[in-house]
């Protein structure tokens, strides 16, 4: 019958439950199948130096015991398992210590949940009887806290394990973003040279044909065509090389508040046929930064265009700018439903995308261009009802110097997640 | 009297492309493949101008254009490339002009005008 309990205990002890429903069964089943009226196991909590109930069979438990507090307390101090049984249920008083616990029980057994130094709490036995258990249970009991403990032990180490590979996985991704980034870099320099050359050779000879063409001759849309998909192609390696290298930033002091409507303006349309409602809030304190107005001013286009393409059945669009000590900040908020939680660490990584015509480089050229202004963008999602984006930018005094050490430790973030 | 521009360039549709369009805004043109041939060329021929490549196999632009000032200090020199952030690079400041490649060349052609005229 002993060993039956013990089974069952390593039953549970390695079964796929949490550990507290793990606690809190095996608990239950010894309340149940030992001569006992009460059976508590206490968790060590190294931070708050306390034990704490986590489960109990039976009865009610006190919440917590401090380090020196009652039986637990004792059991701490001499490390070893501790048995006290008195005349009067009624005092709280056992073995010489005082325990809240004991009120209506004539015994208690307490032994220590513990790996050699390393506590993790007690199993506490209570009994209304006079007599507590014959010696071969106590020393069942005392195989069973071996079994909790190590259980215990297993669950903390698999927590760190799990955290551990969390951490390089989250490393790893980095990582794998980073060398993509390089890789851009160093695709698109060779694209400009491999493409670009030829682009130039097609290009220019077509407007030198098109020059000797007469007008009105029924082959000039035909050269027409080829210089439009050229002029096209050009602009399209323009667009991946401003971003993939540093372009030489044009500085000037621009104002944030004045980039920002800009960029709304151009929007304003399309907002119109979308039925999207647009509130601007801009802040009346000056927000003067250094910057090359014009990358600005496509950082914050990309965000809109993203906002607005979120609400393609109408929503609100928010956009308001606000001083905050020597930065200027910028939330852009849409209704659109936010981000998957699971795929919201990739939104800035070059080509991700989960629109049909989306080349997936909007919010990776621009968070270079804010970062590349000493700024940072936040991400705060709110998946089911829509997004804040956040841009903070240091200010700069009237005379355009750039305030010294821009970043001051700020981190763009997605929702607490650090972005790339 | 006409004036005579160099064209540096390994490709030879864009060398074909900038004498064509260079002799018709009246500038007399010749050609070099390489870097080597350009410092050839400058020896046994007075010119007004060079427009040179940056990316050539064997001597490159930086190089010929290092080249180039060292012996012919006045000699305006417009370094052409596929590569916008090459600006920034040093050894390119010796240049006269920048000019990033594109199959529309009238930027091109307004700098050739602004140091011809500079300079005349
Ligand atoms: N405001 C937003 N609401 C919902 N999802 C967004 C929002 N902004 C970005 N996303 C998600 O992030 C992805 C990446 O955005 P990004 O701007 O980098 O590329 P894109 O918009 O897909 O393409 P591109 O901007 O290059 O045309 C989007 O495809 C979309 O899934
Ligand atoms: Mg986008």
């Amino acid at each position: 019958m002993g060993y039956d309990i013990l089974s069952r205990v390593i039953e549970l002890t390695d079964s796929d439950f949490a550990l507290d429903v793990k606690l809190r069964k095996v608990a239950g089943l010894l309340a149940r199948q030992l001569p006992v009226d009460g059976c508590e196991v206490y968790l060590w909590d190294r931070k708050d130096r306390r034990f704490r109930a986590t489960a109990h069979g039976r009865g009610g438990a006190v919440e917590a015991y401090g380090e020196k507090q009652g039986l637990p307390g004792r059991v701490k101090k001499t490390g070893r398992a501790i048995e006290v049984s008195k005349k009067d249920p009624e005092s709280c008083r056992g073995g010489g210590v005082e325990d809240m616990g004991l009120r209506g029980f004539r015994g208690a057994m307490v032994y220590p949940l513990r790996d050699g130094k390393e506590w993790y709490g007690v199993l506490y036995l209570k009994t209304e009887r006079k007599s507590l258990l014959p010696g071969r249970r106590k020393k069942m009991i005392g195989v069973i806290s071996k079994q909790i403990a190590s259980s215990i032990k297993s669950e903390r180490n698999y927590v760190r394990l799990r955290n551990a590979y969390n951490k390089l996985k989250d490393l790893q991704v980095r990582l794998v973003n980073a060398e993509k980034l390089m890789a851009l870099g160093e695709l698109s320099a060779s694209l400009a040279h491999e493409i670009r050359n030829p682009l130039v050779s097609i290009g220019g000879f077509a407007a030198r044909l098109r020059k000797k063409i007469e007008p009105g001759s029924p082959h000039l849309p035909y050269v027409e065509h080829i210089s439009k998909q050229v002029t096209r192609l050009e602009e399209i390696i323009n667009d991946i090389l401003n971003f993939a290298e540093h372009r030489e930033m044009k500085l000037n002091v621009a104002e944030v508040n004045a980039v920002v409507e800009d960029a709304l303006w151009l929007f304003e349309e399309a907002c119109h046929n979308q039925k999207i409602k647009v509130v601007k809030a801009l802040s009346k304190e000056p927000m003067p930064v250094v910057a090359d107005a014009h990358q600005l001013k496509i950082a914050f286009d990309n965000l809109i265009a993203n906002a607005i393409q979120s609400m393609e059945h109408g929503g609100k669009l928010t956009v308001r700018t606000r001083r905050e000590n020597d930065l200027g900040v910028v939330d852009i908020t849409d209704s659109g439903g936010g981000i998957e939680p699971g795929i919201i660490g990739n939104i800035f990584n070059p080509f991700f995308t989960t629109k049909k015509t989306g080349t997936g480089l909007g919010l990776t050229i621009t968070h270079k261009i804010i970062t590349r202004h000493r700024g940072v963008i936040d991400v705060a999602n709110d998946y089911g009802r829509g997004i804040t984006f956040t841009v903070k930018l240091p200010c700069t005094d009237a005379r355009g110097t750039l305030p010294p050490g821009g970043e001051r430790g700020m981190k763009s973030s997605i929702a607490g997640v650090l972005a790339p | 009297m006409k004036k005579r521009v160099l064209v540096v360039d390994d490709e030879e549709g864009i060398r074909l492309l900038y004498k064509e369009e260079l002799e018709e805004e009246g500038c007399s043109v010749e050609l070099a493949a390489s870097g080597e041939e350009a410092l050839k060329r400058l020896e046994a021929s007075s010119i007004d101008l060079v427009l040179l490549d940056i990316k050539m196999p064997g001597m490159d632009g930086v190089e010929v254009l290092r080249k180039i000032k060292e012996k012919w200090k006045d000699l305006p020199v417009i370094l052409c490339t596929a590569y916008p952030h090459y600006k920034q690079d040093f050894g390119t400041w010796a240049s006269d002009a920048y000019v990033v490649k594109s199959s529309d060349l009238r930027e091109l052609k307004e700098k050739i005008k602004d140091i011809l005229q500079r300079k005349a």
